[in-house]
């Protein structure tokens, strides 16, 4: 027993000592179609190999074709004892390969690391799908276009699919770790792309890492039918099941019943606090600045947090590496302009993009016309500028910088000081005033300051990193003067009376994250980082002045003005969090995502932490369809406080503290999801449970924010939203495509609310149903079409009056006021509407010019965007709907050069 | 080219905009009990408001009672009855007298019933008064928002600490009167001490109320300008009436100032009218007043 002890210590050490000689020897070797007996001899008859082996014990129903070209020896015998019971160890000078029951050598795995490019601009492109046929194996490209991928040593094909994009099949010897840079062909003139996940090969595969969520790109949101042909990014996320816009597809976005306030709007990673443009008709991401916009609902992964329903990530476009290109655009409500183009060629880009509404320049001659007696001038108009820079600095590094700056500006200014005016007769005293001069000034506005610093890193073929630094401002903010000069008041006849009001509020962050993707080993990933931010709460700040002078004091000047000390209520809170996620290839069926995030948040002294565990299924039933399954917690530290369904400016963002704590849910889904065919069908059905606590409100009878003491007149409530998903997609041909429905409810339960009871949810609507259909009619018409089904939303009527008396010592006042005790207790009629839109290509050598003519609306639904109640002099209560958006055609022009 | 895209857009804003009637479908809704009573713990005669809601196209006259057999409604120290209101003819008003109120932080129960529309519940507790330190008049100062202001009062009180307090302030410059219709217009522009941001206070006809949420335990100088044009100064018989007030009467007053109907704000969700009645409608409300001299 000792001597066999010596023996084996002896052969191991020898074997040890070998195995960085003969074994890692690279050698040249070609097989074709032979038995591992044939392979073996083969080897043998190189003279820097010496095997001991007895044929008795090679497998005879094996053949090998391959062709290793400097390949470790070690490698080449993993090849071909990996499906045998046969080991191979170094002892004196030779390998010898023996027998060993029940053991199988396990394969040697190498990893493809690198990025997928479009060939002509050189952006990355993210979420590829990079798929193995043979193993069944695969993945999908990060946000910044990185790929890692371990699979057994072989020969093996990948095949790199992206919709939009001709599919690339590369083959290659996987004999030792490989880097590569893909770089994939736009497959036709007009965009083709959709849904971006669409884009998985026919039969599904397990794919490491993905989570499945639609992502719709630049190219779609520019082809949609739009109100006024402006194309929108986030107007096309209501195509999905289970994303309900906003009153009459109008301001908010709620996903799964939850409120706008609970969704996080990322932009090039640095967080939106208010991504609308006129009123929520427009959403700020500009089409033409835009690579995709990516929507997680339900299995949000544990990088994320912070908000409860979903997070909708928008890239911004890099730039074209190789080219400059610019493009412009007008339509009915915007014009837009974008130039892009390569820094140094091949290593660095730039991408500038403005765009701005037109119609105070259109409007212009007629405000002119209207003001014949006043200097007058009233405009609105949004803007918004886009620019990126992106540098490669090598394989492993690249940087970025981007930034958004948008604003809306209504002003509305009157000034009667250079014109005459009637005389006055002021009853009773018939005091005679015999000029006045009055000045108006009105500005309001609100804007996004966005920047972000983006650094990418690969540490090595299984290590990715991405770091940001960013801010993000947002702001509204409200100004009001008026000069009253000749002014009345009671029996003082000259006064001038100067007033002025300013109210704004806003959020600050700065926000520094780090996320790392480790390709730790075969099945097996490795998902973590975490993130700090800053916040800087304004939830208000407002002041008014009145100066009044009379008497000898008239016609003083008043130096500076008015002038107004705000104090503004200003509120720092702190947050932070890391996670990590581990995606376990449990077999080749099943896998599991595993992670938690950890959130701890910080407000004056208050500290608050949580522990958000994420958990995430997929089992495979054949290579076509799978079953899927998530449970996530998730808790909210930021309040967004609204009295209405629009998702108005003046919505105040406020911090979770003592007495309105974080806000939390927990969801679980499942599903199941198949794909066929070679046209790329995929159906995908999902059924959901969303339960959300500690949702904030204001109290029942009392519907503004206090700037003292503001949670007073905050309540905190429940929420269950559930409901199935439906969604079919064609991504393929001539004809593409998707239908969804979402059966759903979603209801709400706030102490003081309709007895304390669940009531329905604003946006408790039963059924909604979309179908959009892209159809390429010649290689120069394509068009498009969709329609809109949604049950209407709730909204609150009143159905009985209230006497209410006040009474002072005896004295009585009485009032009737509308009950409107029973929240959300009536529905709107049904939101439908059928949209299309024609898009005629010319293509020029040196430039592209494209026109899109659209209907919004076409068979002019009427539906109601407000409401109002009316009471006529009978008495009778008369409910008037208004609908902003009737039929509405589009016209858009954009030339590319 | 600017000239037809102008033509162009005004055709299509003539679209955009269309109303409709709306027409939607309600659940039915039985009407429900509404009491309205704000009481004085040192009147000798308290009256209350006892109705029924109505329906949308009913008539209601706010004089006439809906009720028929009128409520029962009666006040409660625990389980002791204190009195029952009766009704004054087929008027919603019901009276009560002398109610023997005890000391102030004790809290009373009002209880109205009725055969058709069941029972429905409220508390309030008597507020404390405080020590109100003086009142006296100003002139010619500028406000915190300097606005130049004629005239004014200032008042100074010690608030009491771990007690929630809520004051109604109003001015008179006449022979006692004590009902606020007879007082002069005001309103709060300044908190002197202690210093802080804007304090809300809510102006409800021609007093101001407000709560001591921000300051709390603190001896409070208030200064308030007196809106009447005419005023040149208090008379000899100015006099600052301060109602220490429960907190349902605060917010049925602070609810009044909130967007209550969707004519008014077809953007804004309504807000339901304030009530601290479990079921029903209506507001039970106690309060104690004090008088105090202006001095010049």
């Amino acid at each position: 027993m000792k001597g066999i002890f010596i023996c084996l210590l002896l052969f191991l050490a020898t074997s040890a000592f070998s195995q960085s000689t003969n074994l890692e020897k690279a050698i040249d070797i070609q097989f074709q179609n032979l038995t591992l007996a044939e392979c073996l001899h083969l080897l043998d008859e190189n003279p820097d190999i010496r095997l001991s082996y007895s044929n008795d014990w090679l497998p005879k129903d094996q053949q090998f074709t391959y062709h290793f070209k400097a390949v470790p020896l070690n490698t080449i015998l993993n090849i071909l004892f990996r499906r045998t019971e046969l080991a191979y160890a170094e002892a004196g000078g030779y390998i010898v390969i023996r027998p060993s029951p029940g053991e199988i050598l396990p394969p040697l795995q190498y990893t493809i690391s690198g990025v997928v490019e479009d060939a002509e601009s050189g952006e990355r492109l993210t979420g590829v799908n990079i798929y193995q046929p043979n193993t069944g194996r695969g993945t999908t490209t990060n946000e910044n276009g990185f790929f890692s991928l371990s699979l057994p040593a072989d020969s093996v094909a990948l095949i790199f699919s992206y919709v939009g994009y001709t599919s690339l099949e590369r083959s290659l010897g996987l004999f030792e770790n490989k880097q590569m840079s893909i770089a994939l062909q736009p497959s036709t003139t007009l965009s083709t792309v959709e849904v971006k996940a669409n884009a998985a090969p026919p039969s599904l595969a397990p794919i490491e890492g993905t989570n499945q969520q639609p992502r719709i790109t630049g190219a779609l949101i520019e082809e949609m039918p739009a109100i006024l042909g402006e194309s929108d990014a986030l107007q096309a996320l209501d195509l999905l099941p289970g994303v309900q816009a906003g009153t009459a597809s109008l301001g908010s976005v709620n996903v799964r019943g939850g409120d706008n306030g609970h969704n996080l709007f990322l932009l090039d990673g640095a967080q939106v606090y208010n991504p609308n443009h006129l009123l929520g008709v427009y959403s700020i991401f500009n089409g033409s600045a835009v690579k995709d916009v990516e929507l997680i609902k339900g299995a949000i992964p544990a990088q994320y947090g912070g908000r409860l329903s979903s997070v909708i990530t928008v890239n911004g476009r890099e730039g074209n590496f190789n080219e400059f290109k610019a493009e412009g655009s007008i339509g009915l409500i915007a014009a837009k302009i974008m130039i892009e183009g390569p820094v140094k060629k091949g290593k660095s880009s730039f991408l500038l993009s403005g765009r701005r509404s037109i119609w105070d320049w259109l409007a212009r001659p007629v405000i002119k016309v209207a003001a014949e007696t006043t200097k007058l001038d009233i405009g609105y108009h949004f803007g918004d500028l886009n620019f990126k820079y992106k540098h490669k600095i090598s394989d492993r590094d690249d940087w970025s910088f981007s930034l958004y700056l948008g604003e809306d500006r209504f002003k509305y200014f009157e000034d009667f000081a250079d014109y005459p005016f009637d005389t006055i007769v002021v009853s009773p005293d018939s005091i005679a005033i015999l000029e006045s001069k009055d000045a108006f000034d009105v500005r309001v506005g609100w804007s996004n300051k966005i920047a972000s610093l983006n650094w990418n890193h690969v540490w090595n073929d299984r290590l990715f990193s991405n770091t940001s630094f960013s801010y993000s401002s947002y702001r509204f903010d409200l100004f009001v003067e008026s000069i009253q000069k000749g002014f009345q008041d009671f029996d003082t006849v000259y006064i001038d009376k100067f007033s002025k009001a300013v109210y704004y509020s806003g959020i600050n962050d700065l926000s520094l994250r780090g996320d790392f993707d480790w390709n730790w080993r075969p099945g097996l990933r490795l998902r973590y980082g975490g993130r700090l931010i800053w916040h800087h709460y304004e939830p208000q700040a407002s002041g008014n002045g009145l100066l009044v002078l009379s008497d000898d004091r008239i016609g003083n000047p008043i130096p500076g003005g008015i002038k107004l000390d705000l104090k503004p209520l200003s509120l720092n809170a702190f947050e932070s969090g890391i996670y990590g996620e581990a995606t376990v290839a449990i077999n080749r069926r099943w896998q599991l995502f595993a992670g938690t995030h950890l959130a701890g948040f910080n407000y004056g002294k208050y500290w608050f932490l949580s522990v958000q565990p994420r958990l995430r299924t997929s089992y495979q039933l054949s290579p076509s369809q799978r079953f899927f399954g998530s449970l996530i917690n998730i808790q909210q530290y930021a309040h967004l406080l609204t009295n209405n369904n629009f998702n108005l400016p003046t919505d105040i963002w406020v911090p979770a503290n003592k007495k309105i704590g974080p806000e939390s849910s927990w969801q679980v889904g499942a599903g199941w999801e198949k794909k066929w065919g070679i046209k790329k069908y995929q159906v995908s059905l999902e059924g959901y449970y969303h339960r959300m606590d500690n949702l904030v409100t204001f109290t029942p009878y009392s519907s503004s924010f206090r700037e003292n003491n503001w949670e007073q007149n905050l309540v905190q409530g429940k929420g269950r939203n559930y409901g199935v998903e439906f969604l079919l997609r064609k991504n393929a041909g001539k004809l593409t495509g998707l239908i969804s429905y979402h059966l759903s409810w979603a209801e709400r339960q706030f102490p003081g609310y309709n007895q304390n009871t669940f009531f329905p949810h604003r946006n408790n609507r039963r059924h909604q149903f979309a179908a959009m259909a892209n159809i390429t009619l010649s290689p120069k018409v394509k068009f498009n079409i969709g329609w809109h089904y949604a049950s209407g939303n709730h909204i609150t009527v009143s159905d009985q009056r209230i006497p209410v008396a006040y009474n002072n010592h005896g004295f009585w006042s009485f009032n009737v006021s509308r009950d409107y005790s029973i929240v959300n207790n009536a529905q709107m009629p049904d939101y439908h509407r059928l949209d299309f839109n024609f898009t005629f290509l010319k293509k020029r050598e040196t430039y592209e010019r494209k026109w899109s003519l659209g209907l919004f609306n076409a068979y002019n639904r009427l539906n109601p965007t407000i409401y109002s109640e009316y009471t006529d002099f009978e008495g009778n209560r008369t409910l008037e709907a208004v609908t902003i958006f009737t039929i509405i055609p589009s016209v858009n022009y954009q030339l590319k050069f | 080219m600017r000239t037809l895209l102008l033509l162009l857009a005004i055709g299509i804003l003539l679209q955009f905009s269309c109303s409709t009637d709306l027409t939607v479908d309600l659940p039915p809704r039985q009407q429900d009990l509404a009491v309205y009573a704000f009481i004085d713990a040192g009147d000798t005669i308290s009256s209350l408001f006892a109705n029924r809601t109505a329906g949308l196209k009913e008539d209601l006259n706010l004089n006439q009672a809906l009720l028929s057999p009128p409520a029962t409604v009666t006040l409660w120290d625990g389980s002791d009855l204190i009195t029952s209101f009766a009704p004054e003819d087929e008027s919603p008003i019901y009276l009560g007298t002398h109610l023997p109120f005890g000391t102030p932080g004790q809290s009373y129960l009002m209880r109205a019933e009725h055969p058709d529309f069941g029972t429905i519940e409220a508390t309030s507790t008597l507020p404390t008064p405080v020590a109100i330190l003086g009142v006296k008049a100003i002139h010619d100062f500028t406000s915190r928002d300097n606005e130049l202001i004629a005239h004014g009062i200032e008042v100074t009180f010690d608030d009491p600490a771990d007690v929630t307090n809520l004051y109604a302030f109003s001015y008179f410059d006449q022979e006692f009167n004590n009902t606020d219709i007879f007082s002069v217009d005001m309103q709060l522009v300044d908190i002197i001490t202690p210093t802080m941001p804007d304090v809300e206070s809510i102006k409800n006809s021609r007093n101001v109320a407000l709560t001591d949420e921000d300051f709390n335990g603190q001896t409070v100088t208030l200064r308030f300008q007196i809106l009447n044009g005419n005023f040149q100064g208090p008379s000899d018989q100015a006099y600052l009436k301060v109602r220490y007030i429960d907190a349902p009467e605060y917010f049925h007053v602070q609810s009044l100032y909130s967007p209550v109907e969707i004519e008014l704000e077809p953007i804004i969700d309504p807000s339901p009218t304030y009530t601290n009645f479990n079921q029903g409608f209506g507001v039970f409300s106690l309060s104690t007043t004090a008088i105090y001299d202006v001095e010049e």
